[in-house]
């Protein structure tokens, strides 16, 4: 079926921008989700697979609409050589603010919707060519409604599939917040004596980094989701880069190592009136292996 | 299956050995029983068998398409225009010809498709959009159980999706039906920074407004289009949206977002949807 094309339309672009320094959505964000809600018969739009939105249905929840939050963010860093070692500051930051500003404004649009939770949650994170001390950080995720309960004053993300909700709640848990912990890391003399050497060892500064860095991202991690009362998160991914970088100095070569760490799950609470989960009778799938991105080959 | 009467809408002729395959297939063999081909796995063959429906064939549309050139200022975020419509008409074009294939194979829709872009290396400019999907009909007893008149979308073409045979398979247990493959897409120019931009932001962690606006706005505008085509085709939603970013050879700071998903449909006559039980898989 052959649909026309819908071109733009123009909106103030200044305040738009100026709303967005607020932390804010652009305008034609707003624009989106106010028509969505607007219109006499409102299309819902969702990332769920069929089987997600038959368990969603089922467990009476309604996708409301794909929701979005992005942030591009200029990260204040000089390269490794000026540093001393120990936590990279700046860099922790920069990541922490930009991810908490693309969460915040996908929250805000699940908001403007009346949603209860943003379920199925995916980040897409990278730096651009065009710009290099660029990185931009993209949640997208699709608000869903709880069938006959009114809107809270804020919706809870989560990085739960529907059917992930499903069991959470079946076990007596229900989600609160996306839970996050990150630690820059680098060291700058890192092990340099035992290059070239037959004989194993450890290498303890290499050792030490990594231990202090994964502490730092843990307790962050940590107080986040007792922030928000959670009783413990779940789903949790870890993310992990470590580098050994060579330079010059003085005449001499040196080694240095750096890592980052980033720590990501749904802090959940347990319910009162939870029962014990029945026991699952064994079945055969019919599925096939899961591919869910890149379905059409890019 | 069953014979449609063409539809009144602009059509797509199809090339000779397609016209010639599709006739073939046509064909019924010595016990009645039809050739078909299709690109479902065995689980998917079964549960499309499962859902009342049977393979008519494998169908496919492609355009090769000139993309045109547009001059975008070095320090403005703007939207490309001739771009993002080229690439739109493009796909449009694709989609309507593999629509023309399962018209002709008399089926009522097509499962599985699949949208991909091709850059060749004997022509720079050009880009090859390519549709695929396998064709499928419902067998009769199918319509009468859900009391639905056509599985055809409202134009009276066959509806298209780019659901799986297990997807289609649960769309139809729990009570929808799919209508055709939305889409909506956005090629945005990132401007450049200017030098003084650049002074300003040097050593210090900040939100540039700016850039966060452009591929904000970008992705609206590609979702916005895709809930626009979903509303016009009188769709009740949208299911297994997703968002691609690429950017097919052009300068680094053009990028086409691209967002594509199902609409559906409610079919009244539908049971309750399955209530979800936990089970344990036995597969490896």
């Amino acid at each position: 079926m052959t649909h026309p094309f819908l071109p733009d339309r123009p909106v103030n672009e200044p305040l738009s921008l100026h709303q967005l320094a607020q932390g804010g959505l652009p305008l034609r964000a707003q624009r989106r989700i106010h028509e969505l809600g607007a219109s006499g018969r409102p299309v819902f739009t969702s990332t769920l697979t069929t089987s997600e939105t038959v368990v969603a249905r089922a467990t009476g929840l309604s996708p409301i609409s794909q929701v979005m939050g992005s942030s591009v963010f200029h990260v204040g860093f000089r390269g490794f050589t000026s540093w001393t070692g120990g936590e990279l500051v700046a860099l922790t930051h920069a990541y922490e603010r930009a991810r908490a500003l693309a969460l915040s404004r996908m929250q805000q649009e699940a908001q403007a919707l009346g949603a209860h939770l943003v379920i199925d949650t995916r980040f897409l994170g990278k730096g651009y060519a065009w710009g290099e001390d660029l990185i931009e950080f993209t949640a997208i995720g699709t608000a869903v409604r709880l069938d006959g309960q009114p809107p809270p004053p804020m919706p809870a993300l989560t990085l739960l599939t529907a059917d992930e909700l499903y069991k959470l709640h079946r076990a007596g848990y229900w989600p609160v917040a996306i839970a996050m912990g990150n630690c820059f890391f680098y060291a700058r003399h890192a092990d340099c004596v035992s290059e070239g050497s037959y004989f194993s060892g450890e290498l303890p500064v290499h050792t030490q980094a990594s231990q202090v860095a994964r502490d730092l991202a843990v307790s962050r991690f940590r107080a986040f989701a007792a922030h928000f009362g959670a009783n413990g998160v779940v789903g949790v991914k870890i993310q992990r880069n470590a580098r050994d970088h060579e330079y010059e100095s003085s005449g001499r070569s040196h080694t240095a190592f750096s890592l980052d760490l980033v720590m990501m799950g749904t802090a959940v609470v347990r319910r009162g009136d939870a029962a014990s989960p029945p026991r699952p009778p064994v079945v055969v799938d019919l599925r096939d292996s899961p591919a869910r991105f890149g379905k059409h080959g890019y | 299956m069953a014979n449609y009467n063409r539809p009144q809408i602009q059509r797509q002729a199809l090339p000779q050995h397609a016209a010639e395959r599709i006739q073939r297939m046509r064909a019924t063999g010595a016990q009645g029983q039809r050739f078909f081909t299709s690109d479902l796995s065995v689980k998917e063959f079964l549960l499309v068998r499962e859902a009342g429906f049977e393979c008519a064939g494998l169908v496919m549309g492609s355009s090769i398409y000139h993309v045109g050139y547009q001059q975008a200022g070095y320090t403005q975020n703007m939207e490309m225009g001739v771009l993002t419509q080229a690439l739109y008409q493009a796909r449009e074009l694709a989609m309507a010809r593999m629509e023309e294939e399962a018209h002709e194979l008399g089926a009522d829709g097509v499962i599985g498709v699949r949208l991909r872009v091709n850059r060749h290396a004997w022509g720079e400019q050009l880009l090859e959009f390519v549709a695929i999907g396998t064709a499928v009909y419902g067998r009769p007893e199918t319509a009468k159980k859900f009391q639905v008149q056509t599985w055809r979308a409202p134009s009276g073409m066959p509806f298209t999706s780019d659901l799986s045979g297990q997807d289609f398979w649960m769309l139809l247990k729990s009570g929808y039906r799919p209508v055709s493959l939305v889409m909506g897409n956005c090629v945005y120019h990132v401007a450049h920074q200017t030098l003084g931009g650049w002074f300003s932001s040097v050593g210090q962690n900040m939100e540039m407004p700016n850039f966060t606006q452009a591929l904000y706005d970008a992705r609206e505008l590609a979702m916005e289009r895709l809930q626009y085509e979903a509303q016009l085709d009188g769709a009740g939603g949208v299911v297994g949206t997703e968002v691609y970013e690429t950017s097919h050879g052009w300068d680094s700071h053009i990028i086409e977002f691209f967002c594509v998903g199902t609409s559906v449909l409610a079919i009244h006559a539908a049971e309750a949807p399955p209530v979800p039980e936990l089970v344990m898989t036995v597969n490896e």
